[in-house]
């Protein structure tokens, strides 16, 4: 009797440890096939990327050297990933802030609009349902200009034809056009989520005593929503940062290298001309210029969030 | 211990074997006999249908070959610019994702380098079919075919410079008497740069939707290409000497430049020329928007298709216009020779790449090549262009045999992609506006420094030259036991 109680405390005892260590650890066994996932396809290649950087690498490497800081080298003094670095901030800035305000400016507007509503968002967010290269190649189709839809429509005008994708004065400023037209509605459905869940109160205090429209916006509305809109820049910055299937279709990186991104140019370093270690390190540069940048993003967004 | 021994040495002598008693009971498809020793399989090829010759192949040969052999070709078609990403991912990862392979000829040194390409010696040795390699022009077979002194694939067009050209406008009365009125002499299709400038003015007529012609200025590749075929070889143009130092910055590159991307040629093409690539330019002549288009052999069946092209039964096929070279009198004129070749990945199994290698031998062979001619006007094989049958019906293949006879290949080194991106960029620029000196100054520098990097002039590895091509082609041939009219 004794032995067999002695027996069932130790297992009871047993139990309750092992019981407690579940308990403990329990939220690792959750995250563990995501973190599992992250590890394998993020963290390792990123790990692996950085370690080629530092050697000479391509594909039909039997040797492997050493090469330290020589390929980031090579990358910075590089008038084509200067370029393109050129092209992928011009593109980030325009792309995030045309879509921005196009998305902060519809979200607005549908708020005052009462019949409709549900057709009219459904007709607005169309562009982002639709896979990048659909959206290339059919803005390619309007945009010719022998054929193209907007060409009709300018000559309708008397327009003269415009080659907008041919001309390197204009290319850049076409593909953005696009970009902003497919994102739009990425940021328009943030803002209007966002909006949907701000109190009534303070707007009811501010118009019993009279406060204008303008003075709401900017003192009630955008403070609110700032948590909101630093999400919504967050995820087109990165997005934008990273464009390659839109350049791509439209115009491959040209004409002369006026649309050419980061993205893009990585791409052939890497698989058209076989400098994997070359890519390697422009592609580090290129997470450290976004990481940088998120992490300013990301540090004000949890600002704002503990603020509020 | 010597039991042990015996039986390893048994089974290394069988393993040796096993081989040559495979290669003398392989049998291929045999329309004749009705041999189908494939039939049931699946042939998988990674392909692009970008030059409109392959897509006529695919929709006359190959139902032929599957006829024939019981075998289902799979196709994967991909975007030009994205099968050599493609091919070099796979096969540095030892891939066996697809059977056979599009090479085009300056792409064939990067994969030789990565051990992707199966040589082909052996399977023509052990059963020749109806391969006939020695059916080519010994410059095209060097270039498209070969990897330097290696065999590795078998041409599916070998693309020689063309001018097309809209023979109800040279042929109208109303027009020749305008020409005639404007220019002092009768209106015939250009033989010289100059010429072509001259008719291309005449015919470019924004408001009735005409222009001069088109060319590809595109993508770097691209725009090489029209640069070197239409252009700069008959200018004496090269791309490398003896020594690989690249050639971009010399007077006469730079001349070519400043013609064919200058601002007087871009202005007798349509609008969006600066972006056009190989659908473009076909589209612009097929619609009748264009009096001339310089092209290459492989637009032939599509331009010749009156269900394609709105001018088919109005297409004419001409030399390509020369250099006049100002101290002799003289039109220069010397032609490119590319194009792809299939080419059988070397890391599928042995049984797969027999199976390879009927399809190429008989699908891309001497009498499949024949009826794909004759419906289409379309041919590489020197059996095609000569005879007197096919002549009679598509009087151009004589054009096109002379041109490949002659043809110079481009550079197929391992880091040849990245040098033509350097040059073909420079001409972008060009066309953009750009300084033609100080632009193709820097490319050849770029160039330079691609080819240092490479390790070829601490290694003082050397241009492989016409010649010496050539050469390899007669020495391959006289290994596989056959002769050739331009080896004697």
């Amino acid at each position: 009797m004794t032995a067999t109680g002695a027996t069932g405390r130790a297992d009871q005892s047993f139990s309750t440890r092992l019981y407690r260590a579940t308990q403990r650890y329990k939220h690792w066994f959750f995250i563990a096939p995501a973190l599992l996932i992250i590890l394998t396809v993020v963290i390792y290649p990123i790990i692996f990327s950085t370690g080629v950087s530092f050697f000479r690498v391509t594909f039909a490497s039997q040797s492997r050297p050493f090469v330290g800081l020589q390929n980031f080298e090579r990358m910075l003094t590089n008038d084509d990933f200067i370029e393109s670095t050129f092209n992928t901030l011009y593109y980030v800035v325009f792309s995030v802030s045309g879509s921005f305000a196009l998305g902060f400016g519809v979200a607005l507007l549908i708020r005052r609009i009462t019949v409709g509503k549900d057709l009219l968002r459904l007709i607005l967010i169309i562009p982002i349902t639709m896979a990048p290269i659909v959206v290339g190649l059919m803005w390619n189709w309007m945009l010719d200009p022998l054929f193209g839809l907007i060409n009709w429509f300018l000559d309708l005008v008397n327009i003269p034809e415009q080659t907008f994708l041919a001309q390197a004065a204009t290319a850049r400023m076409t593909v953005v056009l696009v970009d902003i037209w497919q994102w739009y509605p990425l940021v328009f459905l943030i803002i209007e989520a966002g909006m949907a869940t701000l109190p009534r109160a303070p707007y009811e205090s501010a118009r019993l005593e009279g406060v204008s429209s303008w003075m709401i916006f900017r003192r009630i509305t955008l403070p609110l929503l700032r948590p909101v809109i630093l999400v919504a820049l967050l995820l087109r910055t990165v997005d934008a940062f990273r464009t390659f299937d839109l350049v791509r279709v439209m115009t491959d990186g040209g004409p002369a290298l006026t649309t050419e991104t980061l993205s893009l140019y990585l791409y052939r370093t890497a698989f058209t001309f076989n400098k994997l270690s070359r890519a390697a390190a422009g592609s580090i540069l290129m997470l450290l210029v976004i990481g940088l940048i998120s992490a300013v993003m990301f540090r004000y967004l949890f600002r704002e969030v503990g603020d509020s | 211990m010597k039991r042990f021994k015996t039986l390893l040495l048994v089974m290394l002598a069988a393993a040796l074997c096993l081989p040559l008693v495979g290669a003398q009971d392989v049998q291929l498809t045999d329309p004749a006999t009705g041999a189908r020793p494939f039939e049931g399989q699946e042939l998988r090829i990674l392909n692009t249908e970008v030059v409109p010759i392959l897509a006529y192949q695919h929709q006359i040969v190959d139902p032929l070959y599957e006829e024939a052999s019981g075998v289902t070709l799979i196709y994967e078609n991909a975007a030009h610019s994205d099968v050599l990403p493609r091919i070099q991912t796979t096969c540095a990862a030892g891939g066996d994702d697809f059977d056979i392979m599009f090479v085009e000829d300056g792409w064939a040194g990067a994969l030789a380098a990565l051990g992707c390409l199966e040589e082909l010696d052996r399977f023509y040795l052990a059963a020749p079919g109806d391969s006939h390699p020695e059916d080519f022009t010994t410059r095209a077979f060097g270039t498209v075919a070969m990897a330097k002194e290696k065999w590795v694939g078998i041409p599916t067009l070998v693309a020689v410079g063309m001018f097309a050209y809209r023979t109800d406008l040279f042929n109208d009365p109303d027009e020749q008497a305008a020409f005639m009125e404007a220019y002092g002499r009768d209106l015939a299709v250009p033989q010289t740069w100059g010429e072509l400038a001259e008719v291309g003015a005449f015919f470019t007529r924004p408001d009735e939707d005409l222009y001069g012609f088109n060319y590809r200025y595109g993508t770097p590749n691209n725009i090489l290409f029209d640069y070197m075929i239409h252009f700069g070889f008959s200018r004496g143009v090269d791309f490398f000497d003896a020594d690989f130092n690249p050639l971009f910055d010399t007077e006469a590159a730079i001349d070519t430049a400043s013609f064919f991307a200058g601002q007087d040629v871009l202005n007798l093409q349509p609008p969006g020329r600066e972006s056009f690539q190989f659908g473009e330019v076909m589209q612009n002549f097929t619609q009748g928007k264009v009096a001339m288009y310089g092209t290459e052999s492989w637009a032939i069946p599509l331009l010749l298709d009156s269900e394609a092209s709105l001018v088919a039964e109005n297409t004419g096929f001409a030399p390509i216009p020369g250099w006049l070279n100002p101290e002799t009198g003289e039109i220069q004129s010397a032609l490119l020779s590319a194009g792809p070749a299939y080419m059988i990945n070397a890391h599928i199994p042995e049984e797969r790449k027999w199976l390879a290698w009927d399809y190429l031998q008989l699908a891309h062979g001497v009498e499949f090549s024949r009826i794909l001619a004759d419906q289409t006007g379309a041919g590489h094989r020197i059996s095609v262009l000569t005879d007197p049958d096919l002549v009679a019906k598509w009087p151009h293949l004589t054009a096109n045999y002379e041109a490949a006879k002659v043809g110079i290949g481009r550079p197929a080194e391992p880091w040849w992609p990245e040098a033509e991106n350097a040059i073909g960029r420079a001409l972008q620029e060009v066309a953009a506006g750009g300084d033609a000196a100080s632009l193709m100054a820097d490319a050849n520098n770029d160039i330079r420094e691609i080819v240092a990097d490479a390790g070829y002039y601490d290694e003082g590895i050397t241009y492989v030259s016409v010649q010496q091509r050539e050469e390899f082609v007669c020495a391959k041939l006289a290994d596989l036991g056959l002769e050739h009219d331009e080896c004697m």
